[in-house]
């Protein structure tokens, strides 16, 4: 399966017929066991787009292994939908009832058209926790610029 | 169609896995027991089972029979102290559980440390209680050279180890001859690093076998009544509040009771809470010895270890979760043996009175009181009590010609 080519490149482009593309497409490349960056050609299932807080990307994301283990090392892959940018992509976890995060510092590594894979990850207890993705790009103001930030979180019961 | 008919036999077939027997199956006893726990506690014990192998690609003679020998007369060994009276076993005695049951270490002098047991330590993680160790042969070259503990020092190993004829006759099966071409320096170092690797071969077989509860837990995956049999009724009792409304199995869970990871559980103290993890990761960062340094047999393996740990000020206060297997033999307890009995322990999860004000800056409070009454207290107890496992196999005992 070949990234999805809309992402990132395509200003709001976002909606059902998309999204169900982009799941076809990740079962049509299980199917054909047709070997590519990411992980979604195991066939895990993928979160649907969510927006995020400003509403201007979508993101979804697949964990690999899936369900995720509790206290054993995983891999996510993200992709994001939305305005062209150069947007660098910060991931963490967050467990709201505890009030600590994880134990480790997830590596985000850009894959090209908007996909994002994330290394590192480890939720070492059982209970709710929260993926947070947060984004960050330069905005270009004629002869200055500006740091813009979003973030998504999704919730996810371990 | 044929995927989703696949995932969906795929998803049938781990549900089943995940709870075990088939319910149609399984005699009165196990009905009995499925319904005593909810899924989620279910599921949280039969996670217990299957303790891994312990594995460390930093050290390719952790599996060698001729390292395990070698470690096992250098573990009992004491002249790799400064003052020739101390050895690895004179704080982790085997007939200690590993331990010296003391609350605090004593080397050539007292440390602040309550010396942790060596069952299952190979599986840990993280060594040492502020987890400043990767690999069981990184730590087990700290004690001997610290101050305070055996005052050892890397060269006068080194001699000891090539030069005493018993010790060099196991140190040249395990390792061949010692490197010629390399500084006295640079040859101490690295018979030091291989004392510590084949330290860690004999550590690493210090595992626990199986226990009540484990038995308990194998019936409830076979039903198997004699199985189902070997946890007495307070224990289910304890095990059912351990792995559910107690919450102890949000820190102690898997195989080793323990998630291998850091937690302040707010433990008496004066003060500003010590550095513990926040500082381990430091010193791990930077230990020459560590998985990535070039003392390692595995420099990617060690990368990828270390890759992502994260330095907070959160980690101020947080020591390791110590794995439960044999607790009940291995008093004191905490970081710091501040309790001596498992009562003292269950006493201060159930009231938390003896725990310090929190301060401003971390005013969540992440453990609350379990106010367990006497009968609950006395059923969590038992069921710690039924993870003792039988005694250390006479290989890991000292060789009859040991003075230890």
């Amino acid at each position: 399966m070949e990234p999805p080519k809309n992402i990132s490149r395509t200003r709001r482009k976002r909606g059902i017929p998309c999204r169900l593309l982009l799941v076809l497409g990740a079962l049509v490349a299980s199917c054909s066991g047709e070997r590519q960056p990411g992980i979604y050609q195991d066939g895990q299932p993928v979160r649907p787009f969510t927006s995020t807080e400003s509403n201007l990307y979508q993101v979804r994301w697949a964990s690999q292994p899936h369900p995720i283990p509790i206290n054993e090392p995983f891999e996510i892959v993200l992709d994001v939908l939305g305005p062209e940018a150069d947007l660098t992509l910060e991931v963490d976890g967050w467990m709201p009832s505890h009030g600590h995060g994880m134990v480790r510092t997830p590596r985000v590594t850009p894959l090209g058209n908007g996909r994002y894979q994330v290394q590192g990850m480890l939720f070492h207890m059982e209970g709710a926790w929260e993926l947070r993705v947060a984004l960050a790009w330069r905005e270009n103001l004629g002869d200055s610029f500006v740091i813009r930030r979003d973030n998504v979180v999704f919730e996810v019961q371990i | 169609m044929r995927i989703v008919a696949s995932l969906t036999v795929l998803a049938v077939a781990g549900g089943l896995a995940s709870f075990g027997l088939r319910s149609e199956s399984a005699g009165p006893q196990w009905q009995a027991l499925r319904a005593q726990f909810s899924d989620q506690e279910w599921a949280r014990l039969l996670r217990t089972a299957d303790l891994p192998a312990p594995s460390d690609p930093t050290n390719k003679v952790f599996h060698d029979d001729a390292a395990f020998r070698l470690g096992r007369a250098l573990f009992y060994e004491k002249r790799l102290s400064g003052n020739g009276e101390l050895s690895c076993a004179s704080c982790h005695d085997p007939a200690r559980d590993w331990t010296d049951g003391k609350a605090l270490a004593v080397g050539l002098e007292q440390v602040d440390k309550h010396t942790p047991s060596l069952w299952n330590s190979a599986l840990n993680r993280w060594q040492f209680w502020d987890g400043r160790a990767d690999s069981l042969w990184s730590q087990a070259l700290q004690p001997i050279e610290h101050p305070k503990e055996m005052g050892g020092n890397r060269e006068e190993v080194a001699e000891l180890v090539l030069t005493d004829p018993d010790l060099r006759a196991l140190y040249l099966e395990a390792f061949g001859p010692a490197p010629q071409e390399l500084s006295a320096t640079l040859t101490a170092e690295r018979v030091f690093v291989q004392v510590g690797k084949a330290l860690a071969a004999f550590e690493g077989r210090i595992l626990t076998a199986a226990t009540p509860f484990d038995q308990f837990v194998s019936g409830l995956q076979t039903g198997d009544p004699e199985d189902l049999a070997a946890l007495d009724p307070l224990a289910i009792v304890g095990a059912k509040l351990f792995f559910g409304e107690a919450g102890c199995h949000l820190c102690h869970h898997g195989p080793l009771l323990s998630d291998m990871e850091f937690h302040d559980v707010e433990l008496p103290r004066e003060g500003a809470p010590e550095p513990a993890r926040h500082a381990g990761v430091g010193r791990l960062l930077t230990d020459p010895f560590n998985g990535r340094g070039q003392h390692s047999d595995d420099v990617e393996a060690g990368r990828e270890r270390l890759a992502y740990l994260n330095r907070t000020p959160h980690q101020r206060g947080e020591w390791k979760t110590p794995g439960l297997r044999n607790v009940a033999r291995t008093a004191p307890y905490m970081h710091n043996g501040v309790y001596a009995s498992l009562d003292e322990v269950l006493e201060h999860y159930s009231t938390l009175s003896d725990a310090p004000a929190r301060s401003h800056t971390d005013a969540k409070r992440v453990l609350e009181a379990g106010q367990f009454d006497g009968s609950q207290l006395q059923a969590l107890k038992a069921f710690l009590q039924s993870l003792s496992s039988p005694p250390p196999p006479s290989e890991l005992l000292p060789p009859l010609d040991s003075d230890s």
